[in-house]
């Protein structure tokens, strides 16, 4: 949009302020979009990203199954339409998923720190062995020891646990990006993630946060439909340590409206996959990784003036 | 008693209202049931329509066309980016020759930076440039207002700009519509405190720094490319004050942002606060019900919220199969 006319700050309270990288990655175009660097940080437009990380997910529990390999995963919540598919497939080959040691990605908590129980309706590790754990077959099932999901006894040790029980990191990690840039809960500007530099930020390990506002905003989405009031401020997450310290990646960004334009998650995208690597966007720091993101058709149409379009 | 889950969160402690038996209260509230005059003010109306559209875009074009007939001067306050109804009313001006000769606009706001600097008419991050774009010059020649009765907000008039309405006899209709954060347009609980509704209700225009909620609502609209680009939504506001829209002779406010059929739409919790919740100057949209006028509510926003129930089953199967796994048998 052409700024001679009028032109602005970006609001004090977004932690990227830097207007060059902003216009670069707002102005990108689909054929700049498919990209691998030099950490093997991959960039995939497709039609459907879902099934693409159905598909790399599936593909982890059957080496694990005929490899007869441990596995360790963390698993992002609720992505119901993945996981059941995924385990229906496995019933329907026979694929055993044994060989699985799962780690939720980040859990809901409250004021006081205490994490939310798995029996609360919007719980993300409910989700989880609901969606995914629970729609195995039985004889097909990891043992349930191999679930793991926050209480408030293992939020102090969830980082080390997972690197102790992945030999140094999770084998994959599979995610989603936030409006204001996060990965899992790790949202900037936070007590639990703040650090003076992205060397310091690289280190921080899972814990308790106290979400970014916008965050809320998001989340309010799926909560009685916008109800910012009810959306809980607090959780508990993975943290920047585990990230790195995962040996494969995969993501998807697809979250648009109903098939339909809007989407919060379209200049978030951008500015994680081709903005500077920093801490002001957690989840710039997958470009650090090897790994993927499969970003739909939708995502990657160009953000420019709707003027016929309200929302 | 729990509002829907056992495991309770208290509100961010940002947010305007904390009156957690309010919010609960407010939260399952039905839109339906509620409809008619049962609001402090008897004149004061909530309708569910199908599409707030063809309410908005008739309402305007009725008064518009009575101001020709009757040739007596309407002044209205209009919230922008309303581009379908600004192209839908002049459309049916254009077809029936309807006059708009009698209209005076006033802006419900516009864009400013942090400098004070106003978004001018002219540039792409102006709202009322969208009504000029898609209004003013949509209408054939002939039939257009004189310039001169089109009221922009400028870095020197923004605080004289309640001046400006009243000089002109104040509002016959305030048109308006909620963000997320409950506000109306940029007249937010953070913009614009206040101890009492009177106090409230007696500020004027004034330059002002949204919400956070409502830059993020804003990020979502055509005019920003409808990506959530936060970064590219200027950072503050112009807007008449609350003072405004009470000394107005009537308010129509439309809800019917929304989404996925319904779920999410930004404009539900908003709504359900301004119409049920406290009459509270932290709850800006609120001020509608002590005067006449109609919120009306598409059927899309008006949809039930859905809140997750508690699932107490699963702890009772997961503790069955870790039981059997211990003692290694079969499920």
């Amino acid at each position: 949009m052409n700024r001679s006319l009028f032109d602005f700050a970006p609001s004090a309270w977004i932690p990227l302020q830097d207007k060059e990288a902003l216009e670069r990655c707002r102005n990108l175009r689909r054929e700049d979009m498919d990209i691998t660097n030099e950490n093997g940080y991959t960039a995939r437009v497709v039609p459907h990203p879902s099934s693409c990380c159905a598909g790399v997910l599936f593909n982890y529990i059957y080496r694990s199954d005929v490899e007869d390999r441990k596995t360790v995963i963390v698993f992002p919540n609720s992505w119901r339409d993945i996981y059941v598919s995924v385990a229906e497939t496995c019933n329907k080959f026979n694929i055993s998923a044994r060989n699985i040691h799962a780690f939720c990605m980040d859990e809901w908590a409250d004021e006081d720190g205490n994490v939310a129980p798995i029996t609360y309706g919007p719980s993300l590790g409910g989700h989880f062995l609901r969606e995914f754990y629970l729609s195995f077959r039985e004889d097909l099932r990891p043992p349930l020891s191999q679930m793991h999901y926050y209480t408030n006894e293992n939020i102090g040790s969830y980082s080390d646990l997972l690197d102790e029980t992945g030999n140094g990191g999770a084998d994959l990690i599979i995610s989603a990006t936030g409006w204001i840039g996060h990965t899992a809960f790790i949202d900037p500007n936070t007590k639990k993630f703040s650090a003076d530099s992205l060397e310091e930020f690289l280190q921080l390990k899972a814990g308790f946060v106290d979400n970014h506002r916008l965050t809320i905003v998001q989340n309010s989405g799926g909560w009685g439909g916008g109800d910012i009031y009810h959306t809980p401020r607090y959780s508990v997450s993975i943290g920047p340590r585990d990230v790195i310290h995962a040996r494969d990646h995969v993501e998807r960004h697809d979250l648009g409206y109903c098939g339909g334009y809007s989407s919060w998650e379209r200049m978030i995208s951008r500015l994680q996959i081709y903005g500077p690597v920093c801490k002001e966007i957690p989840a710039s720091i997958y470009q650090l990784t090897k790994g993927v993101i499969y970003v739909s058709e939708e995502m990657a149409r160009p953000i420019e003036p709707m003027d016929l379009v309200a929302f | 008693m729990p509002f829907v889950n056992k495991f309770e969160t208290a509100p961010a402690e940002w947010l305007p209202i904390q009156d957690r038996e309010a919010i609960d209260r407010v939260a399952l509230m039905d839109f339906y049931k509620n409809q008619g005059k049962k609001f402090e003010n008897s004149d004061f109306e909530l309708k569910v329509v199908w599409d707030v559209h063809d309410y908005f875009a008739m309402d305007l074009f009725q008064r518009i066309r009575l101001s020709d007939v009757d040739d007596k001067k309407l002044v209205v306050i209009l919230p922008s980016p309303e581009v379908a109804v600004f192209i839908t009313v002049t459309e049916m001006l254009n077809k029936f020759g309807v006059s708009a000769r009698n209209l005076h606009v006033f802006f419900l706001n516009e864009y400013a930076n942090e400098k004070g600097d106003v978004a001018p008419w002219q540039s792409p991050y102006s709202k009322s440039g969208k009504f000029m774009k898609y209004f003013y010059d949509r209408l054939d020649p002939g039939l257009r207002m004189p310039r001169d009765q089109i009221h922009f907000f400028t870095r020197e008039n923004c605080r004289g700009y309640s001046a400006l309405i009243a000089a002109e006899g104040g509002a016959d209709v305030a048109y308006t519509s909620l963000s997320w954060s409950g506000g109306i347009g940029a007249i937010d609980a953070e913009t614009y405190p206040a101890d009492t509704m009177e106090e409230f209700l007696g500020m004027g225009s004034a330059y002002v720094t949204p919400m956070l909620e409502t830059i993020a609502h804003d990020s979502l609209r055509g005019m920003f490319g409808c990506s959530g680009d936060i970064g590219n939504v200027p950072p503050c506001a112009v807007t008449v004050g609350p003072k405004d829209l009470a000394a107005a002779k009537e308010r129509i406010d439309v809800e019917f942002l929304a989404a996925c059929g319904g779920t999410p739409a930004q404009q539900k919790f908003a709504a359900k606060m301004a119409l049920f919740g406290p009459l509270d100057p932290k709850n800006p949209g609120s001020m509608l019900r002590l005067f006449p006028g109609t919120c009306y509510v598409s059927s899309q926003v008006a949809l039930p919220p859905v809140y997750a129930p508690d699932e107490p089953w699963l702890e009772e199967k997961l503790e069955a199969i870790r039981a059997n796994e211990e003692s290694g048998k079969e499920i």
